[in-house]
């Protein structure tokens, strides 16, 4: 099957947002709009310093201004908490010491927000600044601890993976390369700053409406924070404007109104503000990188090495699988002889880094691609030639023991190369043009969870009313992908219904049904297959009360649209009717379905990180044009194929495919979460940190391309992440095929192409 | 959301009433607010009464005068500008400048009297509240010291309006309104210190611009990360008179790289008298790019606003003899 | 703090508002009359999220005092489709503005945070500019930052409306 989707969203016909209407009319209610009654506010005073200790705290003039209802310094949380089991290392509220600058240390509850930031004014701390620590690795010298209750010095982890001799690989080796590369950090930027309602209600319930990618695993969180029962804790999560990883778990501010609800008995709202969003970070980490491969006479890739050092920020987060993620994903395009991967995260007095979009697989990507690319000009090969002998095939098991179901990796190349006239325009396009090739590949979701358990990683259940609606409750949450959708989709086709009679109800940890979260990619995959037997089970109900209504076999009831019928015979009924039948024989109509992937193949260390039920793969051609006398890099088209098995929702998939396409283009391009010396961010706010607008966006022509994968619901795929990859090695790769400059890091302003063609001038001139 | 800290806002539908509340001690002009009111929320400015000049009708008419000159009132928004006819046809360069400020709402706010006037900008300075709390007053803030320029003894913050430097080769003339009214040639409104940047006195405001009823030919290009929003890394705008087979009188200004905007005389020399060979015109810019020596105050580096000064004017140099050559009209 | 009464139309409807000097419209949008569909994505004019119709023109409402729009005319995403409704008189009251309608089926809304700014500045482009080519579109809309969409279903979204609003109004050619 070959599902090429047209490059204009005109010819797509598709099933609508089910809360589109909402969003369009101003009725969408997101975090920060739901009012609640008698609500106060709650406000963070955070540390004005990258490294500090805390010698004093004076919160009495805060405490006596009218209007101030409760003022609490730290820690607050009983216990430490973190999203890794095995580095529980946050607090809400900083005590003894601040580790970056923005750290949270106070909350502040008031009647209104003037009054908590005017008590916020009136509260006075001493601090003593300690040298703050920015850089990693051995450039730390003898930098002081930032974690003191992290072992000696400030590695947080270092993890080797070796598969094959590496060393013998490189030695045999006809031709060898190394490269070195530094991938700035950046923001996830959702749009929406995260804001929280906590209500400690006097019955000792905690509900909170929170904008979380993550409701279980805030929960989860929380009750260990607060040494409260997990089912004493609701987190529900209103509309939410955005996440790609921003919002992945538990966060000072949730706990701390949470605590403020409880001194002041009444909701306490806390909503971040676009400065306060650069300071909870979790963004992608800055990464130092350098592979090593050995090719032999046939260009076969003998051997890599690979080896990254991540810059992790004050605090633990996702870090340990963000720098397994560093190494896992190497494998799933290429194949590789013998492949070793070293990853080192280190703590740095900044905003703690975390997941977004690709975690962990972007910045060695980048490096990857643009390390092939001169590979390949080495050679003097064409670059998609090279990588065309060597891709991983579909159903096929890595060199780090990863199994490949479907893959459409090599009609994505086919894709962009045809898109793109590569082979005729190549080399062609006139001074300062350039084209540039990059491909990648990405999770459907991790194969195992975060912390062990084996419980389903996502459950959903449906319920049939007498109304004939159907009911769907499944624990994900929709950040804006269409989450959703696609479950109201999925069940619905399912079923055998109108789109119209599904109702989905998600993200509420109170009524829904556990799945772990909008993150890695996993929602359509494992939510919809769990769905799937859910609906599945419900069918059979159906099926066995029609039968026994009619008196024939079951497998005798057919589908006729909506209704069922029995096969040869005049007799049809309407879903409601025969919902109706159904409820009568088995009572209420409820079923449910859970969703667990295989166990990974791998036994190793790190094994854990980079195995899923199925793999995404893209292709990008970047075409630029790179002005040599402003030093603007003018991406002027961005061809990309995807595959993403099955797209169950075209309209969705060009939406994430554009999405994440864009994302990756100003990762590339301008985004950078970068700090001064002192560790104060360079510009926490959207003139500081800059992301396109419509003007910097070229036109993007796509191929959606692949097969349905047998591990998908319907044969589904992600599509969520992986586009993004490409994107930026094949601009990289573009503004070489240019202007001949090798670019070394993100991202490639103006000012450093200026600074890059000044000093080629200044070597050619030289010479 | 945060709210601002209070302040008063007062609207004087009368001159003399503004240039009396204008007098106080902590009252600031209010004209679009599209930059004071970010300000604000960052608790920057620490005036505490607005005087908004919102109430002077005049102060938002663009006429021609008798004598031909052209007379935008302060309060004419950037997108009055960009649209006025007599602008686009007349003074081109100028409605290129608006255009190149902010967003398309940014621009229906904003007005070219609050751009001329615009704060100087700084990256140790235009920071939320938090981020300057624990930092040593600079100079603008009442300190003394330079975060971007440590051995400058002022302050050095960047002049960040693009109609500035179109208006000074175009040879505008700003009119300030106070107990006495004046005229003076724009470029003489800028102090080059980037704490007090404006030659114009408490009770004093800027009224309107005038502009030559016979302008110069002009060009504006500006440079920045993004093709919208932003505020300039470095502008420039070049003007000159064609006569008699040569350009004369040639201007050639760069800003946004310091607290004033630059003329390049050098440039301007070597400009005057001929037309513009392509080796000329890259001459001009590299004596442009040698004549600014930018701070490490703005987003981009200062290697590459340096550099790219020197392109802006070549292009707009370009832009001016192209035209010449084939004009577009 | 002075405070005092005053008049605001919005939507339609004339309010009656206590407001403070220092208080900015979209404060008093969301926080007064909790029209919470303008987003306050920012709070210093970078973003395009609180965009509301001032007299009919796109304007940031974060940056703008609600004092100095005392008397005048505010739109806000809640109000765009009565808006479209008194402007057709005898069609009688619509549930959307073509905009919103081609938005949801252009796949033009993901998220959805920065939506109701983008329409308003786009709903206003359609209104003064019957038929937008691509650069009018990407012009008009270029102070607003959407990180979900990649922008192009958007751009089509506003091509969209625009073609059937030109089919809708054949008799008034």
């Amino acid at each position: 099957m070959k599902l090429e989707a047209p490059s204009s969203p005109s010819a797509v016909a598709v099933p609508n947002r089910i809360e589109g209407w909402a969003k369009v009319t101003g009725q969408a209610l997101y975090a920060d709009d739901v009012a609640w009654p008698n609500m106060a506010y709650g406000y963070l005073v955070r540390s004005p310093h990258a490294h500090a200790r805390i010698v004093s705290v004076d919160l009495e003039a805060a405490r006596s201004m009218p209007g101030v209802l409760a003022v609490l310094a730290g820690p607050g949380s009983t216990a430490p908490y973190g999203i890794m089991p095995s580095n529980q290392d946050e607090h809400a509220l900083a005590t003894g010491k601040v580790t970056y600058f923005g750290e949270p240390l106070l909350a502040i509850a008031a009647e209104t927000l003037r009054t908590a930031r005017a008590a916020a004014r009136a509260v006075r701390v001493a601090y003593e600044p300690l040298a703050p620590v920015l850089k990693t690795g051995s450039q730390q010298k003898a930098a002081p601890q930032v974690r003191e209750d992290a072992g000696d010095g400030n590695l947080h982890k270092a993890v080797d993976l070796e598969f094959g001799d590496v060393a013998a690989g490189l030695r045999e080796a006809q031709f060898t390369r190394t490269d070195e590369f530094f991938f700035q950090g950046n923001n996830h930027l959702a749009l929406e700053p995260h804001a929280v309602t906590a209500f400690w209600q006097p019955d000792g319930q905690l509900v909170l409406e929170s904008s979380t990618q993550v409701p279980h695993y805030v929960q989860r969180s929380l009750a260990r924070a607060l040494g409260l029962p997990e089912h004493q804790i609701r987190v529900m999560v209103p509309t939410l404007g955005g996440g790609f990883g921003g919002k992945s778990e538990l966060f000072p501010h949730e706990v701390a109104a949470a605590l403020l609800s409880r001194s002041c008995g009444r909701p306490v709202r806390i909503t971040l503000s676009r400065e306060d969003v650069f300071y909870t970070h979790r963004g992608r980490h800055p990464v130092e990188m350098k592979v090593a491969t050995g090719f032999d006479r046939q260009h076969r890739l003998q051997a890599m090495s690979f080896e990254s050092r991540l810059d992790g920020g004050a605090y633990s987060s996702y870090g340990i699988a963000s720098t397994y993620y560093t190494g896992a994903l190497q494998p799933t395009t290429y194949q590789i002889g013998a492949y070793r991967f070293h990853g080192e995260r280190w703590f740095t007095t900044k905003p703690p880094c975390g997941p977004k979009r690709g975690h962990g697989t972007t910045q060695p990507r980048a490096l990857l691609e643009v390390h092939m690319d001169r590979v390949a000009r080495d050679l003097g090969l064409d670059p998609i030639e090279l990588r065309r002998e060597i891709l991983q095939p579909p159903f096929s098991v890595t060199v780090n023991q990863l199994d490949i179901t479907t893959s459409g990796l090599a009609e994505c190349l086919d894709a962009v190369e045809r898109m793109s006239g590569w082979k005729e325009r190549r080399g062609r396009l006139g001074k300062g043009r350039g084209l540039g090739f990059a491909c990648s590949s990405y999770l459907s979701g991790a194969g195992l969870p975060i912390y062990w358990n084996p419980l389903p990683h996502s459950g959903a259940r449906i319920a049939i009313g007498r109304d004939g609606g159907v009911q769907v409750a499944c624990g994900i949450t929709d950040i804006g992908q269409g989450a959703n959708t696609v479950l109201a989709i999925l069940a619905a086709r399912s079923l055998g219904v109108a789109l119209g009679r599904v109702r989905v109800t998600s993200a509420d940890t109170g009524t829904t049904p556990v799945d772990l979260g909008s993150y890695s990619s996993r929602v359509t995959l494992m939510a919809g297959n769990a769905l799937l037997t859910a609906a599945e089970r419900m069918l059979d109900l159906l099926r066995q009360a029609a039968a026994r209504h009619w008196q024939v076999p079951a497998q005798e009831i057919a589908r006729d649209g909506e209704d069922f019928a029995v096969l040869g015979r005049d007799e049809r009924a309407a879903w409601t009717e025969v919902a109706r039948w159904a409820e009568a024989d088995f009572g209420p109509l409820v079923t449910a379905g859970g969703y667990t992937p295989a166990p990974p193949r791998g036994r190793h260390k790190g094994s854990g990180v980079g195995p899923s039920p199925a793999y995404s793969f893209s292709a990008c051609i970047a075409e630029v044009e790179v002005d040599e006398l402003d030093g603007r890099l003018q991406v002027q088209r961005l061809y990309v194929a995807h595959d993403p098995g099955t797209p169950l929702n075209p309209q969705s998939v060009e939406g994430q495919i554009r999405g994440g396409v864009v994302m990756g283009l100003g990762e590339v391009l301008m985004e950078a979460q970068a700090f001064n010396p002192d560790g104060r961010h360079r510009g926490p706010h959207l003139l500081g940190y800059r992301i396109p607008t419509m003007l910097d966006v070229p036109e993007i022509e796509i191929a959606v391309v692949g097969q349905p994968d047998p591990n998908g619901p319907l044969g589904a795929k992600e599509v969520g992440q992986g586009p993004l990859n490409p994107v930026i090695p094949a601009v990289l790769n573009a503004v070489q095929d240019a202007v001949g400059i090798e670019l070394h890091e993100t991202p490639v302003t103006p000012d450093r192409i200026l600074r890059a063609l000044d000093a080629k001038r200044r070597r050619g001139n030289a010479r | 959301m945060m709210p601002l800290r209070p302040l008063s806002l007062t609207t004087p539908s009368r001159p003399e009433e503004t240039v009396a509340a204008l007098a106080a001690e902590g009252a600031a002009v209010l004209a679009g607010g599209s930059d004071l009111i970010p300000g604000l929320a960052w608790e920057i400015p620490t005036c505490d009464t607005l005087v908004s000049l919102a109430g002077l009708d005049a102060l938002r008419r663009i006429e021609t005068e008798e004598d031909g000159r052209l007379r935008i009132g302060a309060m004419a928004t950037l997108a009055d500008i960009v649209r006025h006819p007599l602008i686009r046809v007349g003074y081109p360069a100028l409605a290129d400048a608006a255009q190149a400020v902010g967003s398309p709402e940014l621009r229906a706010q904003g007005t070219l009297g609050g751009n001329v006037c615009l704060g100087t900008r700084c990256r140790f300075r235009n920071q939320p509240p938090l981020w300057r709390e624990a930092l040593a007053p600079c100079w603008q803030s009442g300190g003394e010291v330079c975060h971007a320029a440590p051995a400058k003894e002022t302050c050095v913050a960047i002049l960040s309006g693009d109609t500035v430097p179109a208006l000074v080769a175009l040879r505008a003339e700003a009119e300030i309104w106070g107990r006495r009214p004046r005229r003076l040639p724009i470029e003489e409104i800028y102090t080059g210190d980037g704490t007090h940047h404006l030659h114009i006195a408490p009770g004093e405001f800027l009224a309107a611009l005038r502009l030559p009823a016979a302008p110069p030919r002009a060009a504006f290009r500006k440079w920045r990360t993004r093709a919208s929003i932003d505020f300039p890394e470095a502008n420039a705008a070049v003007s000159a008179v064609w006569r008699d087979g040569a350009w004369r009188e040639p201007v050639v200004v760069v800003s946004a790289v310091g607290p004033a905007p630059i003329r390049v005389q050098a440039a301007e020399s070597l400009l005057d008298g001929s037309a513009w060979s392509e080796e000329r015109i890259l001459a001009a810019g590299d004596l442009a790019r040698r004549a600014v020596h930018p701070y490490d105050n703005g987003q981009l580096n200062v290697a590459g606003r340096q550099i790219a000064v020197r392109g802006l004017v070549v292009r707009a140099l370009g832009d001016m003899e192209m035209e010449r050559r084939e004009p577009v009209l | 703090m002075a405070e005092s009464v005053m008049r605001l139309r919005v939507n339609g409807r004339e309010h009656h508002l206590v407001v403070s000097d220092e208080a900015t419209l979209l404060e008093v949008l969301r926080e007064q009359l909790h029209l919470h569909g303008t987003k306050d994505g920012c709070a210093v004019g970078s973003c395009g999220t609180c965009t509301v119709w001032l007299d009919g023109v796109p304007r940031l409402s974060c940056v703008t005092l609600a004092k100095t729009v005392e008397g005048r005319d505010v739109v806000t995403i809640e109000g765009l489709a009565g808006w479209w409704g008194r402007e057709r008189p005898g069609e009688g009251a619509a549930a959307f503005h073509p905009l919103q309608t081609a938005a949801v089926e252009a796949g033009a809304v993901q998220c959805g945070f920065c939506t109701p700014g983008m329409l308003m500045a786009g709903a206003a482009l359609l209104r003064d500019t019957p038929a937008p080519g691509r650069e009018e579109i990407r012009e008009a809309l270029s102070g607003h930052l959407c990180r979900c969409t990649g922008y192009e279903q958007i751009i089509h979204a506003v091509e969209l409306a625009a073609g059937r609003m030109g089919e809708a109004t054949p008799d008034e050619a």
